[in-house]
């Protein structure tokens, strides 16, 4: 079945996008001597020296895929802003399609999952993270979901291209209407949505229990506690981690609450910034300038990067997609508290709430410049450039719009996104000399 | 005057709090307001960009992503006095329903602190607006029940709807209470839609005396026409220049707005009638009732014998771009009805290239009859 509910292409032969790599990958995806060997495979990385939260991150994403290829626990759909502690706290493992396009796009397989989506009629106006998300369910590149759940705020395209997969696979929806404005009521009537859908699952989804969320809770509470120690870590100058590799991790952070393996992630990520700030072995040794860096990445390339903290020395200090933004999660009342969690989100209701965020951020980071990577297709944030651009300028900060995809390589104008961050390299040291008279 | 960004916020509450309200049709982004919203946005969202009046009001609506970034950008630019957010579930179940009545009598309340009407006569009106906007809905359906029947061209119909909603534009609203004329007569509730329902069934009767020639056809293929929002007139009339009869439009304006009726029989609280109605009528792409969309679009190609969809996408509108998706596949599944996809900006319909790809749409669904035509013998 395509999204929409008819079968289609599949009957006659290949999908599109469909080549002999990815029908390996397919088939390897869900054998189970495969996951052995990853998991021999990250012993042997980490014998190798590779650092201890980057073999946390990595069998973090191991063991949920290992439960959602191999059908060991339900895997259910989740759009990027659903709390999923929910998830966890039910027993199973979610999966994020659009932060799984990050992926994609780093392994290089995006262009056949976003080939096999615009096959299906999917506009390429539409944000690649959401079609390679889509793609890469058509073509089985991901795992088969037991059960979507979506949340409304913030991104258009997450829930319908999420709504359209749960068509494709026929298998429940839920979706969190998640209000706009703040009150009491709205509150309740999303914390009412959440206990349905918990409810829901429990029902639908064979060996989901509620059983589970006192623990999810907990490690979620304790991952936030030991992030909260990172982020405060990351104030150092200069920064202790480099800003290209925790926008890598931005995945983690959206998908991984609620996980054992995120407490031990951000354990080991503080630990490991603790070392650098004793050794003073800096990934950026002469810091020239630090950036705060708005909504998403290039995933397939680092050429920007490396542009910016390797030839520039330019730092990026933190992003606002890693910023804390909720308070500790009470077990006791538990779907009350996640409501809180979604409410809470920055990006939601009026933009004033953004700003105070980057405004924070700007602060408390010691940040000289802002670049918001404008994501094709992204509406939620691009839409805000005008105000931002203004907002930062009266309070005297440098504002970079830097058009550009996450995941699609054939919009990517890598060269004049490297001429425009190096001009916006020169207005900040014009502004440094400036100041400095 | 208020100008209303969404078919889901009721005409009836402005109306009734003494405003004028009319759904914001424009004829374009302006030039000048190019730099408060990327390019690559819906054109009808860059369009409510603009200087609006000391005396107007926006409400906004949680319609889609680039309405939310409207609403930012007229309270922080100020290019409105008064912009409201209107907070619409995407869902329709009775927690929804309750959740927006109460949306709406915080709407209504927000206008009335603006504007001189006595409290107390504020529930007897909104009886009154909705009663009101229930005949006028009542007229307009008529109207294009005759464009389904293929008496009235669709352009006539779409172009009597926009005459009025801006009937409705410049409804009578209370005056200042510190102009030297204002007298609390004005506020007086009994009668306020009569003259105004008496304009509209004179609009609709010129409509209809016009000779039959100009205002029907017969001879093309049945088609719909669907969407997220029409944006303007010219992509009727290239479908209808191009030999193809439109029997049905799914969009903002008309249908969307006109094509339902208000209940306040049944409840005492009109909020809550108001809230049912709104969110029970055809959904629009933005909300998630399930295949809700395909089975109306479907009952309605059904019934007035649609040979085919024309789909029309505002460029860079994403709520539209996945639900055509759904209604392709959605409709094929139901009965093989073929869509054509289109997209653009204001004037799509002006242009050559859509009027070739809808000629050769014609051509296909003439070709698709032959050979109809030719099994059948």
């Amino acid at each position: 079945m395509t999204p929409g509910g008819i079968k289609t292409r599949k009957s006659h032969g290949e999908i599109a996008g469909e080549t002999r790599r990815i029908r390996i990958i397919q088939a390897l995806s869900r054998k189970n001597w495969v996951h052995n060997v990853a998991e021999l495979v990250i012993n042997r990385m980490e014998r190798q020296g590779w650092k201890p939260y980057q073999i946390d991150a990595i069998r973090c994403f191991a063991d949920d895929f290992r439960h959602g290829y191999l059908k060991e626990k339900p895997c259910i759909f989740t759009s990027a802003f659903v709390p999923n502690e929910l998830i966890y706290g039910l027993g199973g493992v979610p999966f994020l399609p659009e932060a799984a396009s990050g992926f994609a796009a780093s392994f290089g397989f995006a262009l056949e999952s976003l080939t096999a989506c615009e096959s299906l009629w999917y506009s390429p106006d539409l944000c690649s993270f959401h079609r390679a998300g889509v793609g890469a369910s058509v073509l089985k590149l991901a795992p088969k979901p037991a059960a979507v759940v979506v949340s409304s705020q913030l991104c258009d395209g997450g829930k319908r291209s999420l709504f359209q997969i749960s068509q494709y696979h026929d298998c429940p929806f839920y979706i969190l209407d998640v209000p706009y404005t703040h009150s009491a009521l709205a509150l309740d009537r999303l914390a009412k949505q959440i206990e349905e859908a918990a409810i829901g699952l429990e029902r639908d989804v064979p060996d989901l229990s509620r059983g589970h969320i006192d623990k999810a809770f907990a490690n979620s509470n304790v991952a936030r506690n030991c992030y909260l120690d990172l982020c405060k870590l990351r104030t150092n100058t200069p920064s202790p981690w480099r800003g290209s590799e925790a926008l890598n991790y931005v995945v983690l952070f959206l998908w991984a609450w609620g996980s054992p393996w995120l407490a031990k992630f951000y354990q080991s990520l503080r630990d490991h910034a603790e070392d650098i700030i004793k050794s003073g072995d800096y990934p950026v040794p002469n810091e020239q300038f630090r950036l705060a860096w708005l909504n998403l990445r290039p995933y397939y390339s680092p050429k920007l990067f490396n542009y910016l903290e390797d030839t520039h020395q330019v730092s990026v200090a933190f992003e606002e997609f890693s910023y804390m933004y909720w308070d500790p999660l009470d077990a006791g009342d538990p779907y009350m508290s996640l409501a809180k969690k979604i409410m809470a989100n920055p990006g939601w209701g009026p933009i004033e709430r953004r700003l105070d965020v980057i405004d924070k951020i700007v602060r408390e980071f010691s940040i000289d410049g802002v670049v918001q990577f404008a994501q094709w297709g992204c509406r939620q944030y691009n839409g805000a450039a005008s105000i931002l651009s203004d907002y930062l300028r009266k309070k005297g900060v440098p504002f970079l719009n830097l058009d550009g995809d996450g995941v699609d390589v054939r919009n990517s104008g890598e060269a004049q996104s490297i001429t425009r961050l190096g001009a916006f390299q020169e207005l900040l040291e014009s502004q440094k000399i400036k100041n400095s008279r | 005057m208020v100008y209303l960004a969404c078919s889901y916020i009721p005409y009836e509450i402005p109306l009734a709090a003494g405003m004028s309200a009319a759904r914001g049709i424009f004829e374009g982004p302006l030039s000048a307001m190019e730099g408060y919203l990327p390019r690559d946005f819906c054109p009808y969202a860059r369009a409510f960009i603009r200087q609006y009046g000391d005396n107007d009001v926006v409400a906004v609506a949680e319609s889609c992503d680039a309405m939310r970034r409207v609403y930012d950008v007229l309270k922080y630019w100020n290019l409105a006095r008064c912009a409201y957010f209107v907070d619409v579930p995407r869902t329709y179940d009775p927690e929804a329903v309750s959740f927006y009545a109460e949306e709406l009598r915080g709407f209504a309340s927000k206008l009335l602190d603006s504007v001189p009407l006595p409290c107390d006569s504020f529930p007897e009106r909104l009886e009154l607006a909705i009663k009101g906007m229930n005949r006028i809905r009542r007229e307009l359906s008529g109207v294009f029940d005759l464009v389904s029947e293929r008496q009235l061209l669709a352009t006539k119909a779409t172009q009597l709807a926009i005459s009025i909603n801006q009937l409705l534009a410049c409804f009578p609203s209370l005056p200042d209470p510190s102009d030297s004329g204002f007298s609390p007569k004005h506020s007086s509730a009994s009668g306020m839609f009569d003259n105004l329902i008496e304009e509209i069934k004179e609009l609709i009767n010129q409509a209809l005396s016009e000779p039959a020639h100009l205002r029907q056809r017969r001879s093309g293929i049945p088609v719909g026409v669907s969407g997220t929002c029409l944006l303007d007139l010219s992509l009727i009339e290239c479908i209808e220049n191009a030999g193809l009869d439109v029997v049905f439009i799914d969009s903002c304006l008309p249908s969307r707005t006109y094509a339902f009726y208000v209940d306040n029989e049944t409840t005492s609280d009109p909020f809550y009638a108001l809230a049912e109605a709104y969110l029970r009528k055809m959904p629009c792409p933005r909300m998630f009732r399930g295949k809700e969309r395909i089975r109306r679009l479907h009952e309605l190609a059904s019934d007035y014998d649609a040979q085919g969809l024309i789909y029309f996408a505002p460029k860079f509108c994403d709520q539209a771009y996945y639900d055509f998706i759904e209604i392709k596949h959605g409709l094929k599944s139901l009965g093989s009805l073929p869509v054509l996809f289109l997209e653009g900006q204001y004037g799509v319909g002006r242009a050559g290239q859509t009027l070739t790809r809808i000629a050769a749409f014609r051509e296909m669904l003439e070709g698709t009859q032959i050979l109809k035509a030719g099994k059948q013998q």
